[in-house]
């Protein structure tokens, strides 16, 4: 496995090994503008890392051990390619926190999934294994976020979910893009809803992909933002609070981290 | 409703002004630099995620630049909302590695058709539908490329998903590659394709799907028949390149249409 030097800073995501000080456990969000909030709320200490592109990292502590907090943009491809350089400058163990379209009926706004795996339904993943390999999640990071969650009593559901290449399929389709294709993606919501696929996001079957074909560790926990089935405009009507959206992750996270240390580390 | 924002890139119908012509780099940062390299007094509109905005002036002419991220699921959701918002002229500009021996760094290369290393492509049309740019448009940034005498080329881009993988780069981390993509170079080389980069076959057969026109250029930054690492030198000399034919280009295509005189 390749190992970048200490020192070198690697293209796309602009930071070194060095830069994270030997970290091993990594955060990956979607969106910039959540990381130094994240971060700050994590650990009042957090230290800005680097910024380029859609990476923005941050390093925070957590029991004691340095972990990265970075954005990947949207999509698969740049989280591959974000994927590949931390591998490269030592990070092993990848906590994913991401947006999700709920597929089950019984799904709302604001309920957490804990991925343990997902259809493998966008590029990226294609070029690193053939359709038959499992985008899987690590076994002890999700017993890790899971008994965390039990710990706090925060409500979660553990099942297997979608990742597709295209902003969430969508139901009622209202403009002529999505039009195109909403006969299709109805089908396939239907179908997947009958296979008890709890809900659909932008990037973790590449991510688990990845990991697997590695030999790292990687989780999911994604947010319901909106729900593939109700009767509005779906993606410009998304509404929750960042608020409470960073006081369950900062409540959560760090509390799983530690006990994943604590079990595995 | 004419003030209502699109959820990714934040952008509303009444901040674009009308503007038909969108340019699309990939980096934010990127977008800044076109914008007032455009129009001095260019605009900052929005920031969010990782698209940076900017409205510049042609001569009366509004030219929106947008920067996408990298990738073909970030620039196909982009164009989706661009187009909501009435944008007609989709010119992506990036940077790419070039397999062809006669092509140099910092060379410009055109786009006539993409190859769809992509997964998103998979998702609307079927595999035979060609990524096809539109002529016109490309024909004005040629006409731009050769009125400054930039060293420029036509010819067939594969976009991958991948910066690895897909574009067979060997140093990854695991250093190794599926049996699919062993060897793939080279046979892209014998079918004869141009380059690698990231986005064009997802913006070249969304346009077609939309009904809009797009063309894509890009800068030589790695001469991948040397070389699996990007160029500093390279990229210095690309931007200067790409910067030109932007512009030239973008007043070729204006008076073609009769937006401008």
């Amino acid at each position: 496995m390749k190992k970048a030097e200490v020192n070198e800073v690697l293209y796309h995501i602009g930071f070194s090994t060095e830069m994270i000080e030997h970290a091993e456990y990594a955060i990956l969000l979607d969106d910039i503008k959540y990381v130094e909030r994240l971060a700050k709320s994590i650990d009042k200490n957090a230290k800005f890392v680097a910024e380029n592109r859609e990476y923005l990292s941050y390093l925070v502590e957590i029991n004691g051990e340095k972990v990265v907090i970075v954005s990947t943009g949207f999509g698969a491809p740049p989280l591959g390619i974000g994927i590949e350089e931390m591998a490269m400058v030592g990070l092993k163990k990848y906590i994913r926190l991401g947006e999700a379209g709920a597929i089950q009926y019984n799904l709302n706004v604001g309920d957490i999934i804990v991925s343990k795996g997902s259809i493998r339904k966008e590029g990226t993943s294609r070029h690193y294994a053939p359709m038959n390999y499992p985008a899987a999640a690590s076994f002890e990071l999700t017993q890790a976020i899971r008994a965390a969650a039990e710990e706090i009593k925060m409500e979660h559901r553990v099942g297997i979910t979608a990742t597709v290449d295209t902003l969430w399929p969508v139901a009622n389709a209202n403009n002529l893009f999505d039009r195109i294709n909403a006969e299709k993606y109805d089908e396939t919501l239907t179908k997947w809803r009958k296979e008890k696929i709890l809900c659909v996001d932008n990037a973790i079957s590449a991510l688990f992909t990845m990991c697997n074909v590695f030999g790292l560790e990687s989780a999911a926990i994604l947010d319901i933002v909106l729900r593939n089935f109700d009767d509005r405009d779906v993606i410009n009507g998304i509404s929750y609070s960042e608020e409470e959206r960073i006081a369950k992750w900062s409540k959560l996270v760090p509390l799983a981290l530690t006990k994943y240390m604590q079990m595995w580390g | 409703m004419i003030n209502e924002k699109q959820y990714l890139t934040q952008l509303s119908e009444e901040m674009v002004e009308g503007a038909k012509y969108a340019v699309l780099p990939g980096d934010p940062k990127r977008a800044k630099d076109l914008a007032f390299m455009l129009d001095p007094n260019a605009k900052f509109l929005a920031f969010n995620r990782q698209h940076g905005s900017y409205l510049a002036d042609i001569q009366g002419c509004k030219v929106l630049i947008v920067s996408t991220g990298m990738g073909c699921p970030a620039i196909s959701a982009t164009t989706v909302e661009l187009h909501k918002l009435g944008l007609q002229f989709f010119i992506r500009l990036g940077t790419s590695g070039t397999i062809r021996e006669e092509i140099e760094l910092g060379d410009i290369c055109f786009t006539r058709a993409a190859i769809k290393l992509d997964g998103i492509s998979r998702e609307y049309i079927e595999e035979g539908f060609p990524a096809v740019a539109s002529f016109s448009l490309t024909e004005s940034f040629i006409k731009g490329a050769k009125s400054e005498n930039i060293p420029c080329h036509l010819g067939l881009t594969a976009s991958s998903d991948t910066f690895w993988p897909g574009q067979e780069r060997h140093d990854n981390y695991s250093g190794y590659l599926i049996k699919e993509l062993q060897g793939a170079m080279a046979e892209w080389q014998a079918l004869n394709v141009a380059n690698f980069e990231m986005e064009a076959s997802a913006l070249l057969a969304l346009a077609t799907v939309l009904d809009v026109k797009a063309a894509c250029f890009c800068g030589i930054i790695a001469k991948r028949t040397a070389s699996e690492v990007p160029s500093h030198e390279g990229k210095r000399l690309a931007q200067l390149h790409w910067e030109k034919t932007l512009k030239a280009g973008l007043i070729v295509d204006m008076k073609k249409r009769g937006f401008i005189k």
